[in-house]
């Protein structure tokens, strides 16, 4: 294209930089189009978050045109996750209060307070119930300062330990909360260890916490919400938890738990909802870490509450697939861990797990994830090799375009190698974790894996 | 098969394909708004704010791609990808920057949406990595921001965690 001329007259006057070896565009096309914002925001849905954020540094233009797009298109949360959470909610909400109206966050990431190892204050936690949730709004919401931070703060606290002199004190909104001395931790010796009493440290539970928390309550957008729930505790993160569930369920797309106090049930009476869907705009659901500290209902609870569910992330078991098979939800379920315990051994039981899991193969799950890590354990008979055959012909069949990773040990793989509905190849698996057992293939008469040729099976596998 | 002309700004005129030249929304709208038939070969639609050059090479792209399949639908809450340029396309932005940056101009102004992605998509792999430093020197960007300003927007965006 040389010689190409625009109206601006001379195209391409262009010198070296010499430091970083790049060409220096002097001037105007290319200066003009990523100065017009369409073009800079078309151009930016191709970048990720990472360096959208970096890009929002580049000046004003390029700042606004990025972080609109974070917050509406892009996973970029706010996230508390140090060892002071409420130090942390106050710090976040204050900066976005001084900042403009330009924030990059699609949502928060939160975490409560940790609780101690060992020592006072670990065998506070108890299930209080819905009513705990209940007067928790109800008191906290009034102007009753002194009994809310009263409350909140000496029903978690120790006999051994004394409550602190700031549980006495009015605080104002105005008291800088961001500075590490206006946060009440305790440090304490026990046995040889010394703890910070971060139950101690909670004065910022004081108050009307809507109105502390206001900005963070209606500037983010809340398309994400990402909690870490340690327990029963009273921490002001934990009440953002519930206020943000309560109010901005009805809009949340995405909710990731990592970890969620075993003593809450069913999320939505605990937050007192009558209407079963309160979470209707949901589409993801990760409680991928979580769910052995999850109890089960809590779990279905969640999926039952998002009509609009469109992936539910997270490893589920057998015991998982009557609730899914009998609301029709198979079609949410994209992690499966296909653990056969060895105390089902009896021919009756394995009738019955079976069929449930022929079952659950036939309604074409689109599992994303699939492990498959104790069937071996099976006594090895002709019926129970055909059942895992059909079942395993059957599950990948449905997923053949959506499995991305897959665990197994090289028994299975083999006899998955001998079906033929592999003869298509898993066309997105990205990650095979084979377990390889000399002594499982002696055991079970098996030959051993020697050569694959592994980009005809997973043309996409990375490792 | 009906044309239009188009007009450059610095004179050129390009008999065009209707259904090439409709192929941008800019065009079609004029198109439509002036009652211009496939029969009007006559008329000749300016085009101001495209050089001869630039426009020559925009009609090759609608005139290869004409008979694309209309794209399918993204999720738009995914970082759209990169790497799927194809091939002619590769070979057709392989161009002086600038040109490429007149190419997306005119993309944008004649509201041709294919071609305005796969250009952005080239700039998008040209910018990733990049420091804002390095960004503002290469496109000779003026940093506007007040030393407070560069400050807070770095408070806030460490803020951000993606996971």
């Amino acid at each position: 294209m040389e010689g190409v001329s625009t109206k601006r007259g001379k195209l391409s006057e262009r010198s070296s930089d010499s430091e970083s070896g790049n060409d220096v565009i002097v001037g105007s096309p290319a200066l003009d189009a990523l100065m017009n914002h369409l073009v800079l925001k078309n151009t930016f849905e191709y970048l990720d978050t990472k360096n959208l954020l970096r890009f929002s540094l580049v000046n004003k233009l390029w700042c606004s045109t990025a972080r609109s797009i974070l917050r509406a298109k892009r996973r970029c949360l706010a996230c508390i996750q140090g060892v002071n959470p409420c130090h942390e909610l106050l710090r976040l909400n204050k900066t976005l209060l001084s900042s403009s109206d330009d924030h990059p966050f699609s949502g928060l990431g939160i975490r409560t307070c940790p609780p101690p190892k060992k020592g006072p204050g670990r065998e506070e936690f108890r299930y209080i119930g819905s009513d705990y949730a209940q007067e928790y709004f109800s008191s906290s919401s009034s102007d009753e300062e002194d009994d809310v931070g009263q409350e909140g703060c000496d029903n978690l606290s120790d006999d051994s330990f004394h409550p602190e002199s700031e549980d006495s004190e009015q605080l104002s909104e105005d008291e800088d909360f961001t500075t590490d001395e206006s946060f009440t931790s305790t440090e304490y010796e026990f046995g040889e260890n010394i703890y910070v009493n971060q139950r101690l440290g909670h004065k910022c539970i004081k108050g009307d916490l809507s109105k502390r928390y206001s900005v963070l309550l209606e500037k983010l957008n809340f398309r994400h919400f990402e909690i870490h729930w340690d327990r029963n505790s009273r921490c002001p993160a934990e009440w953002l938890i519930s206020k943000i569930l309560k109010d901005k369920g009805e809009i949340l797309s995405e909710l990731k738990v990592t970890r969620f106090p075993f003593s809450v049930p069913a999320l939505g009476t605990y937050l007192g909802f009558e209407r079963k869907d309160w979470l209707p705009k949901l589409k993801v659901l990760d409680l991928g870490s979580c769910v052995p500290s999850m109890e089960k209902n809590a779990k279905y609870d969640l999926i039952d509450a998002a009509p609009q569910l469109e992936k539910q992330l997270g490893l589920n078991r057998y015991h998982d697939l009557e609730y899914f098979l009998k609301n029709g939800r198979v079609s949410v379920m994209k992690h499966y861990d296909c653990f056969y315990p060895s105390n089902i051994a009896n021919d009756h039981t394995q009738h019955v797990e079976n069929s449930a899991l022929m079952q659950f193969a036939m309604s074409n799950p689109k599992l994303t994830k699939f492990l498959f890590t104790g069937l071996f354990m099976l006594e090895e008979t002709a019926d129970t090799k055909k059942f895992i055959r059909d079942f395993v012909t059957i599950l990948l069949d449905s997923a053949t375009h959506t499995l991305e990773e897959m665990q197994m040990d090289q028994i299975h793989f083999i006899l998955i190698l001998q079906l033929n509905s592999l003869a298509q190849p898993l066309v997105e698996l990205k990650k095979l974790n084979l377990g390889l057992s000399n002594n499982v293939d002696r055991r079970m008469g098996f030959s051993t894996l020697e050569r694959f040729d592994w980009g005809c099976f997973c043309p996409e596998m990375s490792g | 098969m009906p044309v239009v002309r188009l007009q450059s700004v610095d004179g050129e005129v390009f008999p065009v394909d209707v259904e090439i030249a409709r192929m941008s929304f800019a065009i079609r709208n004029m198109l439509d708004d002036l009652g211009v038939q496939d029969n009007d070969a006559e008329e000749v639609i300016p085009l101001p704010n495209v050089t001869g050059p630039i426009l020559r090479k925009v009609i090759e792209w609608c005139t290869h791609h004409k008979d694309d399949p209309p794209p399918p639908e993204e999720d738009d809450t995914r970082e759209k990808r990169t790497d799927d340029i194809p091939a002619w396309d590769q070979e057709f932005l392989r161009v002086d920057q600038a040109v490429l940056f007149d190419i997306i101009l005119a993309a944008n102004y004649l509201d041709i949406k294919g071609l305005l992605d796969v250009t952005c998509k080239t700039v998008a792999n040209m910018i990733k990595g990049k420091t804002p430093e390095e960004i503002r020197k290469l496109f000779n960007i003026k940093n506007d921001f007040t030393p407070a300003e560069e400050e807070q927007i770095r408070k806030e965006n460490e803020w951000c965690e993606e996971k």
